[in-house]
């Protein structure tokens, strides 16, 4: 057997160079696939910036959508920022007067996008409870924000109270939420948190956050409740976060995995481990001064409309008070603020946005895709496989540098081909495949520098030169003598030197 | 080959024939007139509609200007500025252009960006100082130097400009605490407490930031003295309070604490108080009193 391979490998060397670097390959998969190691980081970062990429140009050849809600954001924007005087909080009365004329302009859902912890005027803050101790059942639900306090003596953050907690106790269609996500070390806001775990008068709670409760909606609107199950939206919700209650407020228990929301199948609302789940695929970014956003979808009134309908909040409470809001029926509508000063600025893949507009996209990609999902195993290993064997026929057969350039053009290929499943919400996560090729690429120069240290002895410390016969002469074995050729011939054109 | 050729003609040419699909395209809003609505109408699609501020405009929608005086201002998609229409250019179909991406056009447009060759400045100008943002660095400038109140019983007002949380806390001279809370919303008040005549030392604290400052208590008779018409029992009070903590902001900054004793008990019912309120939290003062 070890003189078949001799032979094979002294007729044809170049092959059997493949051979090994192949087989490497595979093992090298196998192993992490099998074993899950923890994730290096630069690995993280070529695998958040080859998504980042995918979202990218999802983002610019998407043109429609079909079975997307229709959003509208009425936006207190700089000039209406401006017109109210700069306030240091946002005046409660304003938005009592908003959520008045939105709640009975029909629409799907109402998401408001302010945080209510803070103190207000103190009239005006009676306005508003009295509006939501009044809020007629029959009206669109409403989302609210419920921050978080991080108590460093505690395991689990404390929610903030808020003036209007006594108001909307009891009402089913108000419900508080979490508008968390998670920011990366580079400051890029990627991923996204579907709940939040709290702890208060030491009962543990879990707060859904704002996009899973209105994609929740909006799944229900557009597909149906699901066969056997007619329930509202948010109680399939509840019922979904119920597992991810904790025990107790004594500590983080481990992650746990489940379906929060299995209808429609296809694109379930899933927790899981995996890192792909959590990413955010934005389909929107931000443009000031922007009459509508993103690609086309059905407009709930019939013909179409771009994806985000974009209304400054001073025009919505310019309109006639006693009239319900125009084109607002059947949309989700966010009310949030995109002026300069709110703080509420995010940097994502495809820019800076205000964090209503991350909402948004975060409800769209929830309702349209679901979690993000990874291929199948069988899929993973193909992909892998593919780019390691693609990265050993370039490295055998090209110079480094035109290899590197050209794996670089294969990759390019393979985002392109793979974009219409990536706007489905499958994720490749180039995560293993990057691993693969490092470790690749490390096994390969560990190999190369052993049967040097073989063939040169000591001398392998010497800086080696062209036309240094001695080094080379100083090999008894005729096959080790051919590797050596062969890698100094592969890379002759970056000098001779290593 | 011919087969290719046809599939990416076809595949090239999709979104395009999807966008001409016939259906009715939402492309902007009304945004103001300057006349009573039914001196509009909107005609959409042969159906006349009633006009209103953010009423939808689709693509082709026809306006109709009965007063020869009046305006109507719209916003579309595509325009930075407004398309305002009148009775000498009504009655033309309003149209534009919604962006279009087809893959193509939209690959090759991701490709060059991904290849940037020159640098484009990124940056952004940033304040150091909190507004909200738990994040950034606490500033409190009622306390950018040290303070002197007058001595007594009563509740002390703190202010910093932001409503994030802090931690405050008032020492005496030995380190006792006098009052301490974990107020948010910008303005705290302390229960009624009698200071003494002497040094105090306050600490605010937030996101690992703290802001310290020495408070001097000083009897009522070394502060300085108030004119005589502040006094005047027939001024309404919040209107002499407001008298008083702009006397006394402007005279020193040492004083612009006790200024804010004046006027924050008022900041929620009278409108001068709480601007006045917001300025000394925010660190302005008024101009000092000219020379005599």
């Amino acid at each position: 057997m070890v003189a078949a391979l001799k032979s094979w490998k002294s007729r044809h060397p170049v092959l059997f160079e493949l051979s090994i670097s192949i087989l490497l390959g595979i093992l090298i998969e196998l192993a992490l696939l099998s074993f899950q190691p923890p994730t290096l980081l630069v690995v993280r970062r070529v695998a958040d910036d080859t998504a980042d990429r995918m979202i990218r140009l999802a983002e610019r050849t998407t043109d429609r959508l079909t079975a997307s809600p229709a959003f509208t954001f009425i936006d207190i924007d700089d000039t209406t920022w401006t017109d109210w005087g700069w306030p240091l909080v946002t005046p409660r009365g304003k938005i009592e007067a908003l959520l008045e004329r939105v709640a009975r302009s029909e629409p799907l859902a109402i998401l408001l996008d302010v945080d209510l912890a803070f103190p207000g005027d103190a009239d005006q803050e009676a306005t508003l409870r009295r509006f939501l101790a009044t809020y007629d059942p029959a009206a669109p639900q409403l989302l609210l924000v419920r921050s978080l306090i991080d108590d460093p003596g505690a395991a689990l953050p404390v929610p903030r109270p808020t003036p209007y907690d006594e108001a909307v106790k009891g009402k089913a269609n108000i419900l508080f939420t979490s508008p968390l996500f998670e920011r990366d070390g580079d400051g890029n806001v990627r991923r996204w948190r579907l709940f939040a775990e709290a702890c208060a008068q030491d009962k543990p709670l879990v707060i859904p956050s704002m996009h899973l409760a209105a994609a929740m909606i909006a799944r229900q609107a557009i597909h149906g409740a699901p066969p056997g199950d007619p329930a509202p939206a948010l109680d399939r919700m509840r019922t979904g976060l119920a597992p991810f209650l904790p025990a107790n407020c004594s500590g983080h228990e481990a992650e746990r995995e489940g379906v929060i929301d299995d209808w429609p199948a296809a694109i379930p609302i899933a927790v899981a481990h995996d890192d792909v789940s959590k990413r955010v695929i934005y389909r929107v970014p931000w443009k000031t001064g922007a009459v509508g956003l993103g690609p086309m979808v059905e407009s709930p009134t019939g013909g179409e409309t771009q994806l985000v309908a974009v209304r400054p909040a001073r025009l919505a409470l310019a309109a006639d008070g006693a009239a319900p809001l125009p084109g607002l029926k059947g949309r989700i509508v966010v009310i949030g603020g995109s002026f300069a000063g709110s703080g509420d600025w995010h940097d994502t893949p495809i820019g800076r946005m205000p964090g209503s507009l991350m909402i948004v996209n975060a409800v769209e990609a929830l309702t349209q895709n679901g979690t993000p999902r990874e291929p199948s195993p069988m899929e993973q290993i193909t992909i892998s496989l593919t780019i390691i064997v693609l990265a050993s026929l370039l490295t055998s057969f090209l110079r480094p540098s035109v290899a590197a350039w050209a794996l670089a053009f294969g990759i390019f290929v393979l985002m392109v081909v793979s974009i219409s499943r990536f706007k489905s919400g499958v994720m490749l996560d180039l995560a293993v495949p990057a691993v693969g090729a490092v470790l690749h690429d490390l096994g390969e120069a560990v190999l190369k520098v052993v049967r040097e240290v073989r063939a040169q002895g000591w001398r392998w410390i010497l800086k080696p030169h062209e036309h240094s016969p001695a080094i080379v002469a100083g090999a008894g074995h005729s096959d080790i003598h051919a590797d050596i050729q062969h890698d100094v011939g592969s890379s002759a054109g970056e000098g001779g030197t290593k | 080959m011919m087969r290719w050729i046809t599939a990416i003609v076809l595949l090239a040419a999709a979104p395009f024939a999807a966008l001409a699909s016939g259906k009715p395209v939402e492309i902007g809003y009304v945004e103001s007139f300057d006349r009573p609505a039914d001196a509009y109408v909107i005609v959409s699609d042969g159906v006349a509609k009633k006009v209103a501020i953010l009423a939808p405009i689709l693509n082709g929608d026809v306006i109709e200007v009965k007063d020869p005086a009046a305006s109507i201002t719209l916003r579309l998609v595509g325009r930075d500025d407004p398309m305002i229409i009148s009775a000498a250019n009504q009655g033309t179909p309003v149209t534009t252009e919604v962006p279009q991406k087809s893959f193509w056009s939209g690959l090759f447009d991701w490709t060059s960006a991904s290849v940037e060759v020159f640098d484009e400045e990124q940056r952004e100008q940033v304040s150091a100082s909190i507004r909200g943002d738990d994040e950034k660095e606490l500033s409190v400038p009622l306390l950018a130097s040290p303070q002197t109140l007058v001595a007594g019983k009563r509740a002390l007002a703190i202010g910093w400009p932001s409503p994030r949380t802090v931690e405050i806390r008032i020492l005496k001279k030995g380190g006792q605490v006098v009052a301490e809370g974990r107020p948010s919303g910008g303005l705290w008040l302390t229960p009624a407490i009698d200071w003494k005549v002497g040094t105090y030392r306050i600490e605010i604290a937030a996101g690992g930031d703290t802001v310290r400052q020495t408070l001097q208590f000083i009897g009522p008779k070394k502060a300085p003295k108030l004119p005589a018409e502040l006094s005047d029992p027939a001024a309404p009070a919040p209107l002499r309070a407001s008298a008083t903590a702009a006397f006394y902001a402007a005279s020193d900054p040492a004083y612009v604490l006790e200024a804010l004793q004046y006027v924050a008990p008022d900041a929620r019912t009278s409108r001068p108080a709480k601007l006045l309120t917001l300025a000394l939290i925010d660190g302005k003062r008024p101009a000092p009193p000219p020379a005599p």
